[in-house]
């Protein structure tokens, strides 16, 4: 067990007091060592323990045996600039408790925002839940027939949303929203909704396209450009979205080659417009066109995006 | 805070006060770092995904943060012939048995929240690469009805799967040729591909931060003690308890004897030469201390080929009714697939050296003529790699053996260890901890199931 760093601190102000020359005896090691000579010291265990005579009292001496497995750790050989909290968290476990707390907190908290609005759901209907937690996020919602609605910047909306019961909800704008894999469970179950965008929502990744084949039956646009955890094995699953007819794929960083991507996407896709990579990158006659034709960029893309290998 | 072991450090000091005295052999100066602890309360044998699964879950449900001391003993940490680098990476639902069902869902889930379980300080988030196109069984007449009430209970369980007519199968997937096909099930979420390895190495850096102890080195050898009772019939009943394990180094004769209390087996397709290390087997047959794990390395092949007109991105991992399977690799026309052999075709388990031959004959053929597209293909690689195959029922074993007590199994999933791994690993840790399986019931599984021959057949193996 690493020692603890509020031990440590105490210690030391312990040691900068006069203190009677036993206590100053098991100060043979420095308090702080660097990480290798600590290694050095304290894996030979016979004469570490042969010199101490008292026992120390921070219990530094029980690091050896977690590297046995020097060929194969990848923290043991590599010489990085380490940051000051790293140093303090591989030396003394409260600062490794602390930082693992705080990582854990941090994933809560996505969690508990996308938590479900049953009881809304129960009360108002499943459109109404929806519309409220998107509304909550700070994204938008637009009703049949009805304009769209947005929340302030403090993620408050009028109560009138809860008036339209029967009114199926057409329009999602969740651009930005916080909103992962839970928290479509709000969404999925609007039957009737046709316009989906989800623009840079920073959590939805892979595992969330998987389940929009629920909605195949209204999808007519979904937007994901600028999602940063969307690579193109979660877009190989919208060819369950028979109905769709217009899909913007553009600025994915996770996909790795965004022509060829594109390419097998519309293949997949016959009925749908694939608004993807900027043609403009690869030669200077394809902007003024209708994406959904590029009879021109095609070839020009696919000397680009050319099979690399196994990938 | 670990305690101070006082009367230990007294008696280790005087066992070194003794080595200087004139005439004693000195072992002051004596290197141990390569070797593993003497002592251990929990000795893993194969650091494979199934084993540090195990340690992850071990650790994770201790009662008390460094309560259980956990060494994984791998002998090969190249992990050159471990079942799990070798593996297609699958992940599925569509099986027979409810337990299998719930084990994958659990695992799905544990993949994908796979940041939040194995998450590090200031490691980097881990990407399974994971493509959730799902599985898509096709079966013939016979099949069909076998397929439409294994679909029903997996919907029961929770798996999202949908069958469809082959009318329906042509139309979703044209490049089909559903000739012979009356039903197939698809997998609609939950279900796909991943990377196996990145899998493994995310466990392993998580394991390591937990406290968990490793060791590259081969189990030679196991220090029993057997006690002899009489159970309520008035026979009499020889249980056994491991002591210690003998660890052997690697390029040497030195060995450990690491005093442990429990020894999980996890050493996948070896786990049956393991098992009749710790002496069960040796008995009169008919007898349970005469009945053997029957778990044994059974060679698959796995070939990897590319066909400029083949399925495009939206492919799933088909299996056909011959039992051919393949998946898309990559974006580039390429495709991964096999085939189980029959059990007179079974190739020798000895090496992991390709038969080509395989492929020509006996999976070319029904590929060709289930995707037309293939006819036209090219091998561009292949490798091997061992099922740890059980030939009583083809499913797992989990749970500790009824006379060698302190010996916990986790092994024989014949294809499907990876993807249960997450699943396994959490009902080891339970009925090691609490005594009994919490989550999921898997006394199905037990070892006991070999004496009393009861089987639990699982029947879509791939």
């Amino acid at each position: 067990m690493l020692p603890s760093l509020v031990q440590a601190g105490f210690e030391l102000t312990v040691i900068l007091l006069p203190q009677p020359s036993k206590c100053r005896e098991h100060r043979l090691a420095p308090p702080h060592p660097a990480r290798d000579s600590e290694r050095r010291i304290l894996q030979e265990p016979g004469s570490w323990e042969f010199l101490r005579l008292i026992p120390p009292k921070w219990n530094g001496g029980k690091r050896g045996f977690r590297d046995l497995s020097g060929v194969v750790t990848p923290e043991g050989n590599r010489r990085k600039r380490r940051t000051l909290l790293q140093f303090l968290s591989d030396h003394f476990c409260d600062m490794e408790f602390l930082r693992e707390n705080v990582l854990q907190k941090q994933m809560q908290k996505v969690s508990l925002e996308n938590r479900s609005f049953t009881i809304i759901q129960d009360k108002y209907g499943r459109d109404i839940a929806g519309a409220c937690f998107i509304l909550q996020h700070g994204g938008s919602v637009k009703f049949r027939d009805r304009e769209w609605i947005r929340s302030d910047e403090y993620r408050r909306f009028s109560a009138e949303v809860l008036k339209f019961q029967a009114v199926p909800v057409e329009a999602i704008d969740a651009s930005g929203c916080a909103i992962n894999y839970h928290g479509l469970d709000n969404l999925l179950p609007l039957k009737k909704l046709q316009c989906l965008s989800l623009q840079r929502c920073p959590h939805v990744d892979d595992w969330c396209l998987s389940r929009l084949y629920l909605l195949a039956d209204s999808l007519q646009e979904l937007s994901l450009a600028g999602c940063p955890q969307i690579s193109e094995r979660g877009l190989a699953c919208l060819h369950h979205l028979s109905n769709l007819r217009r899909l913007d794929i553009s600025d994915l960083p996770g996909v790795e080659y965004p022509g060829l991507t594109q390419i097998l996407v519309e293949e997949m896709l016959p009925n749908c417009e694939v608004v993807g990579t900027d043609w403009t990158q690869e030669g200077p006659e394809e902007q003024p066109q209708d994406p959904a034709s590029p009879i021109h960029a095609k070839p020009a893309a696919r000397d680009l995006g050319d099979p690399c290998g196994v990938s | 805070m670990v305690l101070l072991d006082w009367d230990g450090k007294v008696s280790e000091f005087k066992k070194k006060i003794q080595s200087i005295m004139p005439g004693e052999p000195s072992n002051l100066m004596c290197d141990t770092k390569h070797l593993p602890p003497e002592h251990s309360d929990v000795v893993i044998v194969g650091g494979g995904v199934v084993g540090l699964s195990v340690a992850f879950w071990l650790k994770k449900l201790e009662k008390r943060q460094g309560a259980i001391r956990v060494l994984v003993v791998e002998r090969d940490h190249t992990y050159s012939k471990a079942s799990t680098g070798l593996s297609v990476g699958g992940i599925r639902q569509q099986f027979s048995l409810p337990q299998n069902v719930q084990l994958s869902l659990f695992s799905v889930d544990f993949l994908r929240n796979i940041n939040e379980y194995l998450a590090v300080v200031d490691g980097p988030p881990l990407d399974l690469q994971f493509n959730p196109l799902g599985y898509l069984l096709l079966a013939s007449e016979k099949g069909a009805a076998v397929l439409e009430t294994n679909v029903k209970m997996q919907r029961q369980e929770g798996a999202k799967i949908s069958l469809m007519s082959p009318e329906q199968l042509q139309k979703k997937f044209p490049w089909i040729n559903t000739e012979g096909v009356a039903l197939a099930s698809y997998g609609l979420e939950n279900e796909g591909w991943f990377d196996p390895w990145s899998l493994l190495q995310g466990l392993r850096r998580k394991v390591q931060s937990m406290g968990v102890l490793f060791c590259e080195g081969e189990v030679t050898r196991f220090i029993t003690s057997s006690n002899s009772m009489r159970n309520s019939d008035g026979e009499e009943v020889n249980l056994k308890r491991i002591h210690e394990v003998h660890v052997k180094m690697d390029n040497s004769l030195e060995y450990q004897p690491v005093e442990c209390a429990i020894v999980v087996n996890a050493a996948g397709a070896w786990s049956g030469q393991l098992a009749e290390l710790a002496g069960i087997g040796k008995g009169p047959p008919g007898t349970l201390e005469g009945t053997k794990l029957p778990v044994e390395p059974r060679k698959r092949f796995v070939y990897l080929w590319h066909c400029p007109q083949g399925p495009g991105l939206e492919t799933p991992l088909v299996t056909d009714t011959s039992g051919v399977y393949f998946r898309r690799e990559g974006l580039s026309n390429n495709y991964v697939g096999g085939r189980s052999p029959t059990e007179e075709e079974e190739p020798d388990p000895a090496d992991l050296e390709v038969d080509h031959d395989f492929f020509q004959n006996k999976v070319w053929p029904h590929l060709a003529q289930r995707v037309p597209a293939f006819e036209a293909l090219k091998v561009h690689s292949a490798w091997a790699g061992y099922y740890d195959y059980n030939t009583f029922d083809q499913n797992g074993v989990v749970g500790p053996h009824p006379l060698v007590v302190n010996m916990y199994f986790a092994s024989g999933f014949s294809g499907h260890g990876l993807q249960h791994a997450p699943g396994v690993g959490r009902a080891v840790a339970e009925v090691l901890l609490g005594g009994c399986f919490q989550t999921i019931d898997m006394t199905p599984f037990l070892f006991s199931r070999f004496y009393l021959e009861e089987k639990v057949l699982e029947q879509n193996i791939i």
